[in-house]
């Protein structure tokens, strides 16, 4: 994959997999610290140890049964931080959820570019109105954040109606856009 | 605060709304685009993008989502379009074909022969989308 966006939408797909109902994303670019770190914490329903251990093993999960496949996105997402010089965490409890979170220093000439970010949150907050996102980020030390949920509460009962109307999809592109 | 702008839309958007629950509740047609990591490579994001866009463009009432790998890696990026129990399985989609598909499948009732995959469990289904727009 040749953007950032692209990693985090994969391990986001992965979290709405696990039946998700609150997604949060942090991207933070520490200059100060040199190093980029991408966390995706799901409310889903987690990982049994044996399932994590598989999870991060390409050759374990793409011949698993289907039923309990994660994906290749963990795999692909540990090797882009492992070979930009970084690590990747991850913790998971059945039941509660999972967190991933993957670092790399700033100043490697492997790592690809942030990309499309905006555009990449706006098709999974469109995509999945009952879903609550939350997406925060930090570049040039300053932080921002984006919450759906005051949104759907601002809308109320009208939310479902209104989500994927061109209005709301405008509103939600300037307000990702200042992430 | 830019919530209030929400109440705003909200206000606006009122009557238009009133008129659509007339109509019908629940969107009429339902669009799933795969988002495995094989599609999410293949450009699912731009394809998804783009049926938003489209969507929002022609005026339909179509709720667009995502979900995960269909299985179908070899033909990415994929995408079922719903109609109550009918479904139709759209293959090797590319963005600037989005409003071509749609105004055939949704629009016109008819199906694009040259995307179509079939696939188990939709197999002789057809889009009934033309008697509803005529």
């Amino acid at each position: 994959m040749y953007e950032l966006a692209l990693f985090m939408l994969d391990l986001a797909q992965n979290a709405l997999t696990a039946g998700a109902s609150c997604i949060k994303i942090w991207l933070d670019e520490d200059a100060a610290r040199n190093r980029l770190t991408l966390t995706v914490a799901d409310n889903g329903c987690g990982m049994a140890p044996q399932t994590l251990a598989r999870a991060l093993d390409p050759f374990m999960t793409t011949k698993s049964a289907r039923r309990k496949k994660v994906g290749l996105g963990l795999p692909f997402f540990r090797h882009l931080v492992e070979s930009c010089g970084g690590a990747l965490a991850v913790k998971s409890r059945p039941g509660c959820g999972t967190v991933v979170c993957g670092w790399y220093p700033l100043d490697n000439i492997d790592q690809p570019p942030v990309g499309a970010w905006a555009d990449t949150l706006l098709g999974l907050v469109l995509a999945h109105p009952h879903v609550r996102f939350y997406c925060a980020r930090r570049r040039h030390g300053r932080c921002t954040a984006f919450d759906t949920r005051p949104v759907r509460a601002a809308l109320g009962g009208d939310a479902d109606a209104l989500w994927q109307s061109a209005e709301m999809t405008a509103w939600f592109r300037k307000e990702l856009a200042a992430l | 605060m830019t919530l209030d702008e929400l109440r705003k839309i909200r206000e606006q958007a009122a009557a238009a709304l009133e008129k659509r629950t007339q109509q019908a509740n629940e969107p009429e047609w339902k669009i799933v685009v795969s988002m495995g990591t094989s599609g999410i490579l293949y450009g699912a994001r731009d394809v998804l993008k783009k049926l938003i866009e489209e969507v929002q463009s022609l005026g339909l009432n179509v709720l667009v989502t995502q979900s995960g790998s269909f299985g179908l890696d070899d033909i990415e990026p994929v995408c079922a379009i719903y109609h109550g129990a009918d479904k139709v399985v759209y293959g090797n989609l590319k963005p600037d074909m989005i409003r071509a598909l749609l105004e055939s499948h949704i629009v016109r009732g008819e199906i694009l022969a040259s995307h179509r995959v079939v696939v188990p469990g939709d197999v002789g289904n057809t889009p009934r989308g033309a008697e509803v727009s005529s």
